[in-house]
């Protein structure tokens, strides 16, 4: 497959005081990750755990106190987008890279209609259309999404969670992008509305192509949506890999900890476990493993929770990856 | 609707009343004074100048109390303000002539500072310039403890006396002719200039500050991230996103600082001796004028009252969540 | 009891010192005290001054230390003697504005109703209505030549917003569990005000309280300047309507400094009282006060301070 973007090596720091000094955090650090064209990839991680800076980033939409330190952005076309100007990645935002963001209860312009999104979203990149073909294909995006035409001359306000989270999602598709990241499109929603949700989001990905980068903290509804899963703990991915292979078989204390404290119809709750302890003080990261002090298996498989064998991607099979050093010996505790 | 326009006829009402118990608490009794006076530039009889007076004063004070106030709304409600003890006009004709300086000063002191402070401020969240932010918060806090009449006095110092490009006092020069001619309307100007400068320098940095605040906390809202992501220009961003978000609440402002500019007209308009409402007011009061004082007190409260119902109609029809809602 | 009053006083102490950690409350808390010492003690050590027409209008000199007024009488010791006018007649304003605009506020939140309703029409009436142009007429009618009773003309138009603001917050406070809590307790509406509303109230009526002083000021001058509030010579306000009108200050003379001295000390005074109300508005915000000392500041415990004015009756909790 081709690959549609790849990131190599970011980091996002962040400039913050704390007890009266000035210390940069690293939201993100010397991630990479590669995004297939057509692939449905799903981004887990808990809050904090830096999914929603890294998307930031490749959205380009990182601000003060922020800043993208290091790392570039290789497109499809081998453009580095992060190293070009303002206005040329213009070109490719919504036409190439589209997004739909987390709480959608506050994504829309307040005093706009609906109509005027879609209208103005296109002219920003394509000056000269009229404004009936706009409305004609806005239309199309809705019904795709289960909308009624009439939702285009609502204000935000009028509409549901639900249907605002839609219209998100039509509005993303309105210039045909090969990418589209959405940062927790359904948590704010029921179950039901969410499950709607993801139908429409496979139909997308299915029928367009469009490659969908799925960023949540709920295991529980991603693995029927995607195809890869990477999971993110403390600014970094520590496994990333083919979803059936990483559901079967995890190969870090983190995602085995995670696939262990979901709980289903089927079981027994008492068989669930959560995640023992805190997450690490990322002002004060020491030379260890970042989930060292959570983590089950240090101390018994020889791990001495180092940083040194936690800090690269080791090959775990054919396209599955992990950051433990001691992948082959986390058996079932 | 319905509610508003009830809330707008009891204000109108308390200020019939309000108005009406400035003569009827008024140390002294006026329709006495007023007949001695009658009696001395007239020469007829005190009985005679005593009925004079209560005609001239609408005010019996030997009827009942609800009588009078039912005889002094008629009149009032009706265009008939009495005449003035000082001035010898009637109050009506006074507050005709008056009416239309102040609100001169007023509005368009109003209307500048709001503009010109607005955008200023909207710069101001834009640019994020410690610098910028830190000169305007000195000026914000220096002008807001300099009363506008000592602004003003300052004003006169410098342009008036020692520059000698403004007049300090009067509407306009008795040499220029009245009417729509530009030698007039220019001479008008230049006399407004001043007042309306000191309103304008007191309120633009309160614009400012608002306006500053507003667009700081609207730039933070996920909207704005989410035009970002869109590719919106930042032209589009700054007008309809944060302009038009947060212009709505402040246009309500825009009545109450129309509100005070006009509470503050006596002294400015005393100052630079500008015939205006206020000017009238403070003449009034400190002569002890009571039906003069009345016209003119009832005729800024009026005025607010009205100004702060249109702004009210114009928010409810221009802010989209309560045109559709038809009024929370 | 040793303990409640280590406790009263470490409320106290929290206070000040964020009141201090920012440089421009502590600029406006620091004038403030000045002139509040010069007010109290002032007219103790300076005695009322005799008119000396010989020595009038005289520059500043070693023994007049910012020369003379329209009269001979020393304008600094003018000045110094006028300050306690000046702030009785805010602390007045101020007193009286609470008191009228927590009455009405809490009565509006708790009872609700009618009573709301109709409070609130008059708030809305107040509000509307522009203060100055008020006082202007109260001034003619009630003619106040102490303090206490300028005062009172002077809060009797300025209590809206804080009532609103008060209203504001006790309707939101009303549904909050803690009440509820009270409420189940058996506790009565007093307990409920005192210990479960006020303390929620308080930043509100410490900023407003220093903004009427501010704006009393203001107004008192205005007056003055109109010459119709009938006050003693001694008043920065009527020091200024003298300088105006009597001695042609407005042409340019030598007597400019006895005009400067007014007006450099109302602005003065005003500017304190905003820089230290900003500090008063810091010091209740909680998210400043943990970001600036980093550590998780003690929330500040306002019932001590309130507790201490009660006499203790209600202290069995």
């Amino acid at each position: 497959m081709e690959k549609l973007i790849q990131c190599k090596n970011i980091t996002v720091e962040f400039d913050v005081m704390h007890k009266g000094t000035n210390k940069v955090l690293k939201a993100v650090e010397n991630v990479s990750l590669d995004i297939y064209k057509g692939e449905v990839l799903g981004i887990i991680g808990e809050s904090g755990s830096g999914k929603s800076t890294l998307s930031s980033a490749i959205l380009r939409l990182i601000r003060q106190p922020g800043r993208i330190s290091q790392g570039d952005v290789v497109y499809l076309n081998g453009e580095n987008l992060l190293a070009i100007s303002e206005k040329e990645f213009n070109k490719y935002r919504w036409k190439e890279i589209a997004a739909v963001f987390q709480a959608a209860q506050n994504a829309l312009n307040p005093v706009i209609t609906i109509k005027e999104h879609f209208i103005e979203t296109y002219l920003a990149h394509k000056p000269n259309t009229k404004e009936e073909e706009i409305l004609n294909k806005a239309k199309e995006l809705l019904g795709f999404v289960r909308l009624e035409e009439k939702v285009l001359s609502s204000y935000p306000f009028e509409l549901s969670g639900g249907m605002k989270q839609r219209v998100l999602i039509a509005l993303s598709l309105l210039l045909d992008p090969k990418l589209i990241i959405l940062d927790e499109p359904t948590t704010a929603l029921d179950v039901i509305t969410q499950w709607y949700i993801l139908e429409i989001l496979r139909k997308i990905n299915k029928e367009r192509g469009v490659a969908i980068v799925f960023l949540t903290h709920d295991i529980s509804i991603i693995g029927s949506m995607v195809d890869r899963i990477a999971v993110m703990y403390a600014g970094e991915i520590v496994e990333v890999g083919d979803v059936m292979k990483v559901y079967s078989s995890p190969r870090h204390p983190y995602t085995k900890a995670l696939l262990g404290a979901i709980p289903s119809l089927n079981d027994d709750i008492s068989t669930r476990k959560s995640i023992k302890g805190a997450p690490v003080d990322m002002l004060d990261l020491k030379n260890e493993c970042r989930f060292a002090n959570r983590c089950v298996y240090k101390g018994k498989v020889g791990c001495n929770g180092l940083y040194e064998n936690a800090n690269a991607l080791l090959n775990v099979s054919d396209n599955h990856f992990s950051k433990c050093g001691y992948w082959r010996d986390l058996d079932d505790e | 609707m319905i509610k508003k326009i009830v809330v707008l006829l009891l204000t109108v009402l308390i200020a019939v009343i309000a108005t009406f118990f400035i003569i009827e608490l008024m140390p002294g009794n006026p329709v006495d004074i007023l007949a001695k006076d009658i009696v001395t530039t007239q020469g007829i009889s005190y009985q005679d100048a005593y009925r004079k007076a209560i005609t001239l004063l609408n005010y019996d004070p030997n009827l009942p109390m609800h009588e009078k106030l039912l005889n002094f709304a008629k009149d009032l409600l009706s265009g008939n303000m009495g005449v003035s003890l000082k001035y010898k006009a009637n109050v009506l004709d006074i507050v005709l002539s008056a009416l239309p300086w102040t609100l001169l000063v007023a509005g368009t002191s109003t209307l500048i500072a709001f503009v010109i402070g607005v955008s200023i401020g909207m710069f101001a969240a834009w640019k994020k310039s410690k610098t910028l932010n830190l000169t305007l918060d000195t000026t914000a806090s220096i002008m807001g403890a300099i009363p506008e009449y000592i602004l003003g006095f300052f004003l006169i110092i410098i342009f008036s006396v020692t520059l000698k490009i403004f007049p300090s006092r009067g509407a306009y020069s008795t040499s220029v002719d009245v009417g729509f001619n530009l030698p007039f309307i220019i001479d008008v100007a230049k006399h407004a200039t001043l007042p309306i400068l000191a309103f304008f320098i007191v309120n633009v940095v309160n614009w400012i500050t608002n306006m500053r605040a507003t667009a700081v906390n609207i730039l933070g809202e996920d909207y704005i991230q989410y035009a970002n992501a869109r590719g919106l220009s930042n032209k589009d961003i700054i007008f309809k996103y944060v302009g038009k978000n947060a212009l709505l609440p402040m246009i309500t402002s825009l009545a109450s600082t129309f509100g005070m500019l006009v509470g503050g007209a006596p002294l400015i308009e005393d100052l630079f001796a500008y015939p205006g409402i206020g000017y009238y007011l403070g003449n009034a009061t400190g002569a002890r004028d009571a039906v003069l004082m009345q016209g003119m007190f009832f005729t800024i409260i009026i005025t607010v009252i009205f100004c702060n119902f249109l702004v009210e109609l114009l928010y409810g029809y221009i802010d989209p969540r309560l045109r559709r809602k038809g009024g929370h | 009891m040793l303990k409640k009053i280590k406790n009263d006083f470490s409320g106290i102490n929290d206070f000040f010192k964020i009141i201090f950690m920012n440089k421009q409350a502590a600029v406006g808390f620091i004038i403030l005290l000045i002139f509040i010492l010069m007010a109290v003690f002032g007219p103790i050590i300076i005695k009322p001054q005799i008119a000396d027409y010989a020595n009038r209008l005289q520059a500043p000199s070693f023994q007049h230390w910012l020369g003379t007024d329209f009269s001979g009488k020393d304008t600094f010791k003018q000045f110094v003697l006028g300050s306690r006018d000046v702030l009785s007649i805010a602390l007045f304003a101020g007193v009286f504005t609470i008191a009228i605009g927590v009455i009405i506020g809490i009565s509006s939140g708790l009872i609700g109703g009618l009573v709301d309703e109709i409070l609130m029409m008059i708030t809305n009436v107040v509000q509307t209505i522009p203060n100055f142009p008020v006082l202007m007429v109260l001034s003619l009618i009630i003619s106040a030549n102490n303090t206490l009773a300028f005062g009172l003309i002077l809060s009797l138009w300025s209590w809206s917003g804080l009532a609103r603001a008060i209203r504001a917050q006790t309707m939101s406070l009303k549904h909050k569990d803690f009440i509820e809590a009270s409420r189940l307790l058996g506790m009565g509406k007093g307990y409920i005000i005192v210990n479960d509303i006020l303390p929620n109230i308080i930043p509100f009526i410490a900023v407003n309280f220093i903004m009427v002083m501010k704006s009393s000021i203001m107004a008192s001058v205005g007056l003055m300047v109109l010459g119709l509030a009938p006050f003693s010579g001694e008043h920065w306000g009527i020091m200024l309507d003298i300088a105006l009108t009597k001695t042609g200050a407005l042409l340019g003379s030598a007597s400019t400094v006895y005009l400067w001295t007014p007006i450099v000390g109302i602005v003065l005074f005003q500017l304190s009282c905003y820089m230290f109300s900003k500090g008063i508005e810091e010091a209740f915000n909680p998210r400043i006060r943990t970001s600036i000392s980093g550590k998780k500041v003690k929330t500040i415990n306002l019932k001590p301070l309130l507790k201490g004015k009660d006499n203790g009756e209600i202290n069995s909790m």
